[in-house]
């Protein structure tokens, strides 16, 4: 929406964190994340940072859910790196951030309730961060239409590096279940390696896994079989981009009950040391419209 | 008729289209040229046109090769073949360039992935290539593995069943595995992916396009000289006006180092001195004009000044008419890296510049 000239809003920004135990799940303080205004604000910006004594993290280790009111907006915990780009690989251990494409109404009163888990990846506890950056509207602006996101996930199984084998994505998974068609904003792929020797966690590359991708219409959009005849699945940062670990989206409308399945071929690493374990994830950012009834979506 | 109308008249026909990627791809022993990229895995294989957004590259080269490392000094073993592999695109009878590009030349470098991190342990990254070193016990194996990506300036209409052919050459960089017997592996495996969409309904036959172009020139400093451009490197050689996007300065380096035999003692970076500071970047003076003899720089600058930082690149965003282009003198008479530090030597005539014009013009399908 565009801001009442002299009235453009006023900064905001508003943080919470919260302490997870090995396998358990806690929402964040719900007071902290409330705009104390008691004024209509949006988010533009949502920050998720990680930390843990003594163990190395990934964007895999936590996990995310958002509701908004009664809206959820993510298919449960969706692992905290799949929702943005990647902004920086030497942040890129513990810190993500998501920008959003439309900003996130949030009425007066509201609150974006965060709830986090713990994925059990690492046997310490992990203190996860989240701060909100933003705006509180100008007074009496308020938007009749807005876009709320979905944010759904896939994770494959964990592999052992010197295995192969093949994981696909159910039709639960990458899917649009609302009344509603959806616009994909981008398809984030990430792949978690354990190494063993020295017990840490790393974002690794894309040596791991071959992607083919197909869509509940019927159409294999990554990986479709050449004339040939044969597969033709893709390197996975051929298809999600070494740089942002994205495919940033243009126009892609997925319809009501529509859903994508994700194919990952695990390969045989290309030099092979010490054991370990690997797991590929793929996430969807989409958006869609709701109408505003009385200051709350409908 | 103006660009921007063509590319928002082929867009029309794309709302509501889905995505697609496309890709293969092919090994190149050093010297290797005229490789085609498998044309049955980059046709499009729909029944409706495709618009290919960007197109994305790797390189892959698997140096299994046990190599002694220094424990005080992992050593910069930078594998960065942006500029001594190279391909050249044709959609039909149109091609996108006169001569085939390097791979690092067609966008700005992705960033610095960051150094000293990595999946499998120590590894010396630049701005594109990542050296990965294996530590498993007293003999690591090592990859390197480059990512490239141009997103390009207008996407490019593919009808269904046409194919955006793809044909890789690789320069002699002498980069070969000698430790391996009896075969020492040498090839570098290339990925080259197309990402873009696919149109839901049929699309008019009879489109006027925006085509990608990009001119090359490059020059091998085999001894001490200021090169100069051709008339035929950075120009419009159409009849239709060139739209410039950008200019991209990359310096490649061939550089001995001392690291143990690996690699016939040879390593590869772009835009590297190859001093002890690995994080610097360089480019030769520069001085730069238009074929109407209008000084786009007054006296010569420095390449990182015009070809700025980590981008590596000018943007230009004008207009060339016909036989309309740009001079460009590299002043490679001195300067340009000699002496490698903990890495050795640079050996005479392993410094090649490249500087590529990235643009687009139309044509009629």
């Amino acid at each position: 929406m565009s801001p009442i000239p002299g009235q453009e809003g006023r900064p905001l920004a508003l943080s919470a964190a919260v302490t997870l135990n090995s396998g358990s799940a806690q929402r964040a303080p719900v007071l902290a994340l409330k705009n104390p205004t008691g004024e209509h604000c949006e988010i533009r910006e949502i920050h998720v940072t990680l930390s843990a004594t003594g163990a190395t993290l990934t964007g895999a280790t936590v996990g995310m859910k958002l509701d908004l009111g009664n809206e959820a907006l993510t298919n449960g915990y969706v692992p905290v790196w799949l929702f943005g780009r990647r902004v920086d690989a030497t942040i890129d251990q513990d810190r993500f951030v998501w920008r959003l494409k439309y900003p996130l109404y949030v009425p007066a009163g509201g609150v974006l309730v965060p709830e986090f888990q713990h994925r059990s990846m690492v046997k310490q506890a992990i203190t996860a961060r989240i701060t909100y950056l933003g705006r509180v509207l100008p007074v009496g602006a308020r938007p009749s239409k807005v876009h709320l996101p979905w944010v759904a996930y896939w994770a494959s199984p964990v592999f052992l590096d010197a295995e192969e084998g093949t994981a696909s994505s159910s039709e639960t998974e990458l899917t649009n279940p609302h009344g509603t068609a959806i616009e994909l904003e981008r398809l984030a792929g990430r792949i978690n390696r354990f190494y063993a020797q020295s017990n840490q966690h790393f974002a690794a590359t894309d040596e791991a896994f071959n992607v083919s991708l197909r869509s509940s219409r019927g159409e294999m959009f990554v990986g479709r079989a050449s004339l040939d005849g044969a597969s033709n699945a893709l390197p996975f940062s051929q298809v999600f981009g070494y740089e942002t670990n994205s495919w940033e989206q243009r126009g892609t409308i997925m319809e009501p009950g529509t859903f994508y399945t994700a194919t990952l071929e695990k390969v045989l690493p290309i030099v092979t040391g010490d054991i370990n374990t690997v797991q590929g994830f793929i996430g969807m950012v989409s958006w869609r419209k709701a109408m505003l009834v009385g200051g709350q979506q409908a | 008729m103006n660009p921007r109308t063509a590319s928002n008249v082929i867009e029309q026909f794309f709302v509501n289209s889905f995505p697609t990627v496309v890709g293969t791809s092919v090994a190149l022993e050093p010297g290797g040229s005229n490789q085609q990229a498998d044309h049955d895995r980059l046709v499009n294989p729909y029944d409706n046109a495709m618009l290919i957004d960007e197109i994305r590259f790797r390189t892959l080269s698997p140096e299994l090769t046990p190599f002694l490392m220094d424990s005080s000094d992992p050593g910069r073993s930078t594998y960065n073949y942006g500029g001594t592999v190279r391909v050249m695109f044709s959609l039909g009878r149109t091609r996108f360039s006169r001569v085939p590009i390097p791979l690092g030349c067609f966008a700005p470098p992705i960033v610095n992935d960051g150094p000293l991190v990595s999946d499998f342990g120590v590894s010396t990254d630049t701005a594109e290539a990542k050296t990965i070193v294996v530590v498993p016990g007293a003999h690591p194996g090592r990859i390197s593995m480059g990512y490239f990506r141009w997103v390009l300036p207008r996407s490019v209409l593919v009808p269904a069943g046409m194919v955006l052919d793809a044909v890789f050459t690789r320069t002699d960089d002498g980069i070969v595995d000698t430790t391996t017997v009896p075969t020492p592996p040498s090839a570098v495996r290339v990925d080259v992916a197309y990402a873009g969409r696919v149109a839901r309904g049929p699309v008019p036959g009879n489109l006027t396009i925006p085509v990608p172009y990009v001119g090359l020139f490059a020059h091998d400093f085999t001894v001490p000289t200021i090169a100069v451009s051709g008339e035929n490197d950075l120009s419009n050689p159409f009849d239709q006006p060139l739209h410039v996007q950008r200019l991209i300065g990359r310096l490649q380096t061939i550089y001995a180092s001392t690291k143990g035999a690996a690699l016939n003692g040879r390593s590869i970076a772009l835009d590297q001195s190859c001093l002890d500071d690995a994080a610097l970047t360089y480019f030769p003076g520069v001085t730069l004009r238009t074929f109407e003899d209008f000084n786009i720089t007054r006296v010569q600058l420095p390449g990182v000044n015009i070809f700025e930082g980590y981008k590596r690149s000018l943007s230009l965003n004008t207009t060339l008419q016909k036989n309309q282009g740009f001079q460009v003198s590299v002043d490679g008479s001195s300067g340009l890296p000699a002496t490698g530090g903990l890495d050795g030597f640079i050996e005479p005539g392993l410094n090649t510049a490249f500087v590529t014009m990235v643009g687009w013009r139309e044509e009629k399908l």
